[in-house]
């Protein structure tokens, strides 16, 4: 088979050409405008300079717009490299200076963003092509909306490899530079293909698009859709902030699949948002990136009784997710454990040492230009030579009757709302404040929906007055809002062990009676 | 006027989120400084007190905007749970 993402497109839109294959607010996008759209785009690439293996950035709010660009990017036979369109630019910056793109492709309200992250990067600017209206002159944008528009609408030839990486996402590194996990054609289509079969999705779907571009999820959502010439609904990211809001749009959107980081199908249970019966429509709910806590899986399944509840398991290195346990039914306690069950077919499941190792279809080629890394985490296959097992560093137990259960992690990395946190980065990003004489960061389990609080611990320079709201600041501009601690303590000293290292077990203990200290104030308050 | 309720709400984002916002009227969206998560803190917080209690199953996005218009949705709710009619107009200024 030889199939790559783009041809997923190009068959829905000569089999049904005017179905609509994306819908974002009042805005529709049909197979064909899709298809159409990516070809100009291609053409315009090329044009613009753009060789097959070269990458390709871009930054835009959700929208349909960046859609467009990532099958147009994937028609010119380049790699797209989606970034944050919160920010921030120093990180953004770092990324666009590992991946040396050819073009940065943008549009919407993200040219300060756009214009910071361009200073200051090393020689070979990527071009700019600003896919709106009014380009603004100040970035000198190589080509724009009208370019495209006149390109040729005609698909662009260009070699199929479905072993060539088709993106690269950039997930957080512990010394503080995020890593590039190369994700090819196969890798998507492998995963795409099995749910397709398992799930049974069709051209009747209306899918949700809830997780950014920038996260491996939302390449189900997307290239999951388009197998199945489905319709995908972007779910608008400020609706994560309302849950009354977010189950309206299910409503609305009649949605029939809804894929999500658990964090978000907590937040409607908390918010009790949910009627008995609710959304009909609905025939599917997965989650993947962290523990969906067992009430709030009981609460959606008493609720929409109709759908199908999915455990899915997996990180971006092994591509969206590599397991996954069907709920039989409404768990009978809400102490009952969900399991990460079993591999998805093509992908291998082993449990070594107490680690989770994966193998098969999804697994990444590695780090994008970082031989070291690659090879400490993409280690031989322990049964097969000349294979290779990624290793996840999360732990797990497999009970006797063969399920597995997570139980925690091997290192300092946390998921928080989904996001995959590694406490270094941070710790590396306050380092560079001027100001902190030392700092530390830990996780602490929380009681909220978010499941993790980050705190911080930190040491002024001898005679400076520092305060959190300050230092919070400094170091939004250096790491996203997802990484910012909740908690923040100033000490005289951080606290060691005899060793001489930072005692983060003590530093967890302190952060978390003075948590439970709260909890009782609230609590009799 | 509710300039008491806007001052309060400043001084829980500054001590209990770490948050400094500029200005009443700063978009707390566009500026990265309120997301889900420093938004549920919030109401933790504030669900520790009974006078600066937002009704979220009743307000829109546009109502968190800016510390202002949370303060006008605190206002309209206190003076609703007098039973009073609310003094502050729900039209934007």
């Amino acid at each position: 088979m030889s199939r790559v993402l783009q041809d997923l497109v190009t068959a829905q839109a000569q089999r049904r050409p005017e179905a609509t294959a994306v819908v974002s607010g009042t805005d529709r996008l049909s197979y064909s405008d899709l298809d159409v759209a990516a070809n100009r785009l291609a053409r315009t690439l090329r044009a613009a300079g753009c060789r097959p293996g070269d990458r390709v950035c871009f930054l835009a709010p959700k929208s349909l717009a960046p859609l467009v660009w990532m099958l147009g990017i994937l028609k010119a036979g380049a790699m797209y490299v989606p970034l944050d369109p919160a920010g921030p630019a120093p990180r953004l910056r770092r990324i666009v200076a590992a991946c040396e793109p050819c073009a940065i492709l943008a549009a919407g309200r993200v040219e300060p963003l756009l214009a910071e992250l361009m200073q200051g990067l090393p020689s070979l600017l990527p071009l700019i092509g600003w896919l709106d209206a009014c380009p603004p002159c100040e970035l000198r944008p190589a080509f724009d909306e009208r370019d495209m528009l006149r390109a040729d609408a005609a698909p662009l030839h260009c070699a199929a490899r479905p072993h060539a990486a088709a993106h690269i996402l950039f997930t957080s590194g512990s010394t503080g530079m995020p890593k590039g996990v190369i994700v090819t054609h196969a890798n998507v289509m492998a995963f795409a293909e099995w749910a397709l079969r398992h799930f049974g999705l069709d051209s009747t779907d209306r899918v949700s698009g809830h997780t950014p571009l920038h996260f491996d999820l939302s390449t189900y959502d997307v290239f999951g859709t388009y197998a199945a010439g489905a319709e995908l609904h972007l779910v608008p990211p400020q609706l994560a902030l309302l849950p009354h809001r977010l189950t309206d749009f299910i409503r609305v959107s009649r949605l029939t699949q809804w894929f999500s980081v658990p964090s978000v199908l907590n937040y409607m249970a908390k918010a009790d948002v949910l009627a008995p019966g609710d959304f009909p429509e609905l025939r599917r709910v997965m989650w993947c990136g962290e523990v969906l806590p067992t009430p709030v899986l009981i609460y959606w399944m008493q609720r929409v009784p109709h759908a199908r509840f999915t455990n899915l398991y997996g990180p971006t290195e092994a591509t969206i997710a590599s397991s996954y346990y069907d709920v039989p039914a409404c768990p009978a306690s809400p102490a009952e454990a969900i399991p990460i069950g079993r591999a998805c077919d093509g992908e291998e499941l082993l449990v070594i040492d107490g680690e989770v190792c994966l193998a098969g279809a999804g697994l990444s080629p590695g780090y994008w230009r970082d031989p070291q890394k690659t090879a400490a985490a993409f280690v031989p296959h322990s049964r097969r030579p000349g294979e290779r097992m990624y290793r996840t560093g999360d732990l797990a137990r497999v009970r006797a009757d063969g399920t597995v259960h997570l139980i925690g992690r091997a290192d300092t990395q946390i998921k928080s709302r989904g996001y995959r946190i590694e406490l270094g980065e941070i710790e590396a990003a306050l380092g560079t404040l001027p100001g902190l004489r030392e700092s530390a960061v830990v996780a602490i389990p929380s009681e909220g929906f978010e499941q993790w609080l980050i705190c911080c611990a930190y040491v002024p320079m001898p005679g400076v007055a520092v305060a959190p709201p300050a230092l919070r600041s400094a170091l939004s501009r250096l790491v996203p809002a997802y990484m910012l601690p909740a908690r923040w303590n100033e000490l005289t000293a951080l606290p060691r062990t005899s060793s001489g290292k930072v005692d983060r077990p003590r530093l967890k203990q302190e952060f978390e009676s003075e948590q439970a200290e709260c909890t009782r104030a609230s609590l009799t308050s | 006027m509710h300039s008491s309720v806007v001052d309060e709400l400043i001084a829980v984002f500054r001590d209990e989120l770490h948050v400094e916002v500029p200005s009443p009227d700063t978009d707390l969206f566009d500026s990265g400084l309120l997301d889900s998560l420093q938004l549920v803190q919030l109401l933790l917080h504030l669900e520790q007190r009974p006078d600066l209690r937002i009704p979220l199953e009743e307000v829109d996005l546009y109502d968190l905007r800016s510390v202002h218009r949370l303060a006008r949705v605190i206002a309209v709710r206190a003076a609703l749970d007098r039973g009073g009619t609310p003094a502050v107009p729900r039209a934007e200024a």
